[in-house]
């Protein structure tokens, strides 16, 4: 019974996080899709992948975007993480919708600029992440 | 020398039957988040798991019985009746798990959503146990298995530091993400230890027609075999860690795993990786579905057998039948195969103390194994292996909260 207790306090002293924390917890699946995009480019540019797996993955990254972004606005975090937050995800959306362009367009100087954008993206939402967890 | 072929032909299967939808989630989550610290949960549970399935293996040799029957014959059916429902579920979920697996892999090749092809998938399943017999079974799909080893040779084309990679093999705490680390340490074991595994082997030793005589065989397929299967678990954990973890892909989600080939192989990494996944799958949602008719059919007392005809073993046959079709819904409900998965590796992990007491149980009685009884050292790592799967189902539900992914 101790033994369940203990874990039930875990288990609310993790909850209990600040709101700020919480946001940079919410943070990682979308900075990994930033980096994850920005290498299936790099892969189709080089022919290893086929176009419709780069356009499946666009997709459930853009779904994932647009769910961070809800989730971001309804936080109670500072508004100045808030800002920072959706600027980044603002900036990867629009990478992401160009590259899907530029790939129907087979573009590849534009994926590749995209791509670079993206990895940027997901590289700076992940510093922004560590620095609103510490 | 027949036994010496069969053997071999055992290690092969167990080798290439050994990586599932769950070893490549887990060691792909492992390698990008953690690169090689999470190296010892998969050697911890590959030596768990190599004495758990030597151990169900010489039961079945020696005894004639498989697991869930002698279960119920020795212990009681009132004694087996709840962990037979709880095991039942977290089967159902592990076959969704699988099912999941294989459709991801043709959403990756055809573009097709994976929803779609749960069904198609179901029936393919359903086919193969329809109309194969155990041994083609369990030889094509674990010898089509032996795909699974490119994920060690892209390992090795990485050149992975191996003093990190040996550093890996000791427990060290996590320095950030405690929860995630957690959590995915016991995914992993969770993994490799699947419950389904020893009623699958077990009946399967039956099946067989195993006796005493296979006591070394069934030792040797153990140690080598589930050694070697966990070295593509291994690989895999690598390669993400070389590809996926410097790049700060955190595996979220399939699709970002599915180019992990592509550095080591960068005209066929991709096939490999969706044909890994699909064969892989295909051959442990066949083991589940098995598993789970084999489990059903000794507790209730129904014919059994893959090698009977459906019309000899009817029930047998139904109750596969309505599992591939109730887990296929799952995964046509759009549940996210990745999340599935994950989740019901920390199932797995939560149940083990329900498979692994009544099984010290029996492999203790002297009137069913006589002088294959368990010695003093088996049964210190069974009760080890009871300690720390209590230890991991109190702890693993509430860091599916926490730190689940």
């Amino acid at each position: 019974m101790r033994r369940f207790a203990v874990i039930g306090i875990l288990v609310a002293a993790c909850s209990g996080q600040s709101p700020d924390a919480k946001l940079a917890k919410s943070l990682d699946a979308p900075a990994s899709w930033m980096s994850g995009l920005a290498m299936i480019a790099e892969k189709w540019s080089a022919n290893s992948v086929p176009r419709a797996y780069v356009e499946k993955s666009l997709d459930a990254a853009a779904d994932e975007f647009d769910k961070t972004t809800k989730s971001v606005r309804e936080s109670d975090a500072s508004p100045l993480l808030r800002n920072a937050v959706l600027k980044q995800l603002a900036a990867a959306q629009a990478s992401s919708s160009s590259m899907r362009g530029a790939i129907e367009a087979n573009d590849r100087a534009r994926v590749a600029r995209d791509s670079r954008e993206l990895a940027d993206a997901g590289k700076q939402l992940s510093e922004i992440a560590e620095d609103a967890a510490k | 020398m027949k036994k010496a072929l069969q053997l071999a032909l055992g290690i092969l299967t167990a080798v290439g039957g050994f990586f599932d939808v769950g070893n490549l989630a887990t060691s792909a989550q492992a390698g990008a988040r953690f690169r090689f610290q999470l190296i010892w949960s998969l050697l911890f549970a590959t030596i768990l798991v190599i004495f758990l399935v030597e151990m169900s293996g010489r039961f079945a040799a020696v005894s004639g019985k498989a697991l869930p029957s002698a279960i119920r014959d020795h212990l009681g059916f009132s004694f087996w009746l709840g962990p037979f429902v709880i095991l039942t579920l977290v089967h159902l979920l592990v076959l969704g798990a699988e099912i999941g697996g294989i459709s991801f892999a043709l959403q990756l090749v055809t573009g097709i959503g994976f929803q779609w092809w749960a069904f198609p998938v179901a029936i393919v399943i359903w086919l193969f146990l329809w109309r194969a017999t155990f041994s083609a079974i369990e030889n094509s799909t674990s010898l089509l298995g032996l795909i699974t080893l490119c994920f060690v040779v892209a390992a090795v084309v990485h050149h992975p530091p191996l003093h990190q990679v040996a550093a890996g093999a000791r427990p060290t705490l996590p320095s950030h993400d405690g929860a995630t680390y957690w959590f995915i340490a016991v995914s992993i074991i969770g993994s490799v230890i699947a419950p389904y595994l020893f009623y699958f082997y077990s009946s399967g030793a039956v099946e067989d027609k195993w006796d005493k005589s296979y006591v070394a065989v069934n030792r040797g397929i153990s140690v080598i075999g589930m050694t070697f299967g966990s070295a593509i678990a291994l690989g895999a954990l690598v390669v993400a860690a070389m590809v996926l973890a410097p790049r700060g892909i955190h595996v979220s989600d399939y699709n970002q795993a599915a180019a992990m080939l592509t550095d080591a192989f960068p005209f066929w990494g991709f096939v490999l990786f969706a044909a890994s996944m699909g064969i892989a799958c295909l051959g442990a949602a066949l083991e589940v579905a098995l598993s789970l008719a084999y489990a059903t059919s000794q507790t209730f007392g129904w014919n059994w057998g893959e090698d009977l005809h459906p019309r000899e073993d009817a029930r047998f046959s139904l109750t596969y039948t309505v599992a591939i079709f109730l887990s296929a819904l799952i995964i046509a409900a759009g549940i996210d195969p990745l999340k599935l998965t994950l989740f019901t590796m920390v199932i797995n992990a939560a149940v083990l103390p329900f498979v692994t007491i009544p099984f010290l149980l029996l492999m203790n009685d002297r009137r069913l194994l006589g002088t294959n009884c368990n010695g003093w050292f088996s049964n210190a790592i069974v009760v080890m292996i009871v300690i720390v799967s209590f230890v991991l189902a109190i702890v693993s539900i509430p860091l599916a909260f926490i730190g689940g992914t």
